[in-house]
């Protein structure tokens, strides 16, 4: 049944006002696009409102990309996510299939015990002495390891554990299947769906991770890709941006808008997220049934 | 005990998350004892009770930091908040699914890209030289602003790039509230011959406001944050006597300056009255709603 609206005052109000928003989001970043793809030499003919280059050169790709320091941490922090997320989805989902049979004895006092890390968050300085004392200090461990459950997405675990059929897990037990092979042959392949949601935000949190891995890891050859951004793009350091083997490469390398090399350095970081986003979209409809998600 | 016994494996599930959480949550939480303790590199550290706390409350700057955590998180509240109520409602009304699935999925993206990325993005569009919005100023004949180092717009800033970044997403509980009203509602109302407009105002909203009002007591729950991240990558030194908050306050005199015990005292300060207000605000929000924080 295809039934024909007619275009009302209130309808054009709402799709334009919507619209706006498209705008306002995408604008500035085909505007960071602009810069980077423009041209060393017409770039004075570009504008900060303007969303298509003039001309197309993708010179500054190639010098980011030819850098030793954004080759390195653009790999340290692929081995970061995919390490962290590995560990994240085994730990959370096995904790939380536990955790999601109420007949487990002491079961609320080790809730609590959980919850309460929500509740109470000891700061920066303490966790920063802690890591230090273990000797995590500047190891990649220290930044995959910290967040190896989210008590959050644990919880949501939990209450998707929670739906899964009782019947299923009755038949299992009369087929004398124990823990590990109800959850390796009933849990795992039920929900697939749930983790993806729960892994694609543990690989989105991975990827953005920087504040912790500044301050943990002094070793600048560890740093993942959003530490180097920072440095690049917010303390806005040229002489880092290109270094020191590429300036033999590229003796025009100085002549290069600084503008052009942030806003190379910010699609090269972002772009992983943009390649995910159609897949957190996929999963995150299904997911939003399992309850409400806070962060 | 049988049971116990039985599903001894399921506590080994467990013991993994219990074990990280006893690292990188309780270990922290007693390292700060530190804040009544007077450090020392060399020997036993010294207890010195409350010393560092009066040093905290004595000091004017603290109550700066404490007042620009207040009113940031103030101005959020009243400018950020309501944007992803008008923005569900706005696209409930969309009535092809495409289109809104469209609108929904552009609007999503921000909240998926760190701080350091859209500080990038927002120091770029704010630039004095031939940043987009100071082409527009100069387009209606106004003079450039420096925004990023005035300090009169610097907490304007935080509040439009916090709803850049989360107007959209923070629509997605709005938009599941919404969804699950009672078709026969509208129906009934149609009959009556209600338009559009008062459907929304008086069948929607009102449906919604048991999750507008849960997600507004959670989010006092939050108050003293007020969004490290955010501030910690827009701050620079000509701004940070108006945005300087609690947090990027702890992180400067411990980690940069290195005086654990003063930082760790304001850390604490901030974690106990976070706690009070996060197991407050759960207990109304449950009350209220029946929906808690976890």
């Amino acid at each position: 049944m295809v039934k024909k609206y007619n275009i009302s005052a209130s309808d054009l109000i709402i799709y334009s006002s919507l619209l706006l928003g498209v705008f306002l989001v995408i604008w500035p970043l085909l505007n960071l696009l602009a810069w980077a793809l423009t041209p060393t030499n017409k770039v004075h003919l570009l504008d900060g409102l303007d969303i298509f280059p003039k001309g197309f050169d993708i010179d500054v790709f190639k010098l980011m990309l030819s850098n030793p320091r954004v080759l390195i941490s653009f790999t340290n922090s692929i081995y970061i996510t995919s390490i962290g997320l590995c560990l994240n989805i085994f730990f959370t989902s096995i904790a939380a299939y536990a955790l999601s049979k109420n007949y487990l004895p002491g079961r609320n006092i080790i809730l609590t015990i959980i919850i309460f890390t929500m509740v109470f968050e000891p700061s920066i300085v303490t966790e920063f002495l802690v890591v230090k004392k273990i000797g995590l200090f500047d190891s990649y461990w220290s930044i995959i390891l910290y967040k190896m459950v989210n008590v959050y997405y644990l919880i949501l675990m939990i209450r998707f554990f929670k739906e899964l059929p009782d019947a299923y897990f009755e038949a299992a037990e009369i087929d004398g299947a124990n823990h590990f092979q109800t959850f390796y042959y009933i849990v795992l392949p039920l929900s697939v769906p749930a983790m993806m949601v729960i892994g694609l935000f543990y690989t989105v949190a991975h990827w953005n991770e920087y504040f912790h891995a500044m301050i943990y890891l002094n070793d600048t050859s560890k740093w993942p890709l959003q530490v180097l951004l920072r440095e690049f793009a917010i303390v806005g350091d040229r002489g880092s941006m290109v270094s020191y083997q590429n300036i033999l490469e590229w003796g025009d390398a100085t002549q290069i808008d600084i503008r052009r090399m942030r806003a190379t350095i910010i699609f090269i970081t972002l772009f992983p997220i943009l390649l995910l986003f159609p897949l957190i979209l996929k999963y995150f409809t299904k997911g939003i049934n399992l309850g409400g998600i806070k962060e | 005990m049988k049971l116990v016994k039985k599903h001894f494996i399921l506590y080994l599930f467990i013991l993994p998350t219990l074990i990280f959480l006893f690292i990188f949550h309780y270990l922290p939480i007693y390292e700060s004892k530190l804040a009544f303790q007077k450090y020392k590199i060399i020997g036993e550290n010294e207890w010195v009770g409350l010393k560092y706390f009066k040093i905290l409350f004595s000091y004017s700057g603290f109550y700066n930091v404490l007042w620009n955590t207040i009113i940031i998180s103030m101005m959020k509240i009243v400018f950020t908040f309501p944007i992803p109520i008008i923005l569900a409602l706005t696209l409930n009304e969309v009535r092809k699914s495409s289109h809104r699935k469209f609108f929904q999925s552009i609007l999503y993206i921000p909240h998926f890209l760190s701080w350091v990325i859209i500080s990038g993005i927002f120091i770029s569009m704010l630039s004095i030289n031939n940043g987009a919005v100071n082409n527009v100023l100069q387009m209606m004949d106004f003079d450039p602003i420096n925004f990023l180092t005035n300090s009169n717009y610097v907490r304007w800033i935080l509040v439009i790039s916090e709803i850049w970044r989360s107007a959209g997403w923070d629509s997605v509980l709005y938009i599941a509230a919404i969804f699950s009203i009672n078709q026969e509602l509208y129906d009934s109302a149609k009959i009556d011959g209600a338009t559009r407009w008062q459907q929304t105002i008086f069948i929607t909203l009102p449906m919604i406001v048991p999750m507008i009002i849960t997600v507004f007591i959670l989010n006092l729950g939050f108050f003293l944050s007020a969004g490290f991240d955010q501030v910690f990558n827009l701050m620079n030194a000509a701004t940070l006597s108006k945005i300087d908050i609690i947090d990027t306050y702890v992180y400067r005199i411990g980690l940069l300056k290195g005086d654990f015990s003063l930082s760790i005292a304001a850390g604490l300060f901030k974690g106990l009255i976070g706690f009070i207000l996060i197991m407050s605000t759960h207990f109304i929000a449950k009350k209220i709603s029946g929906r808690g924080l976890w």
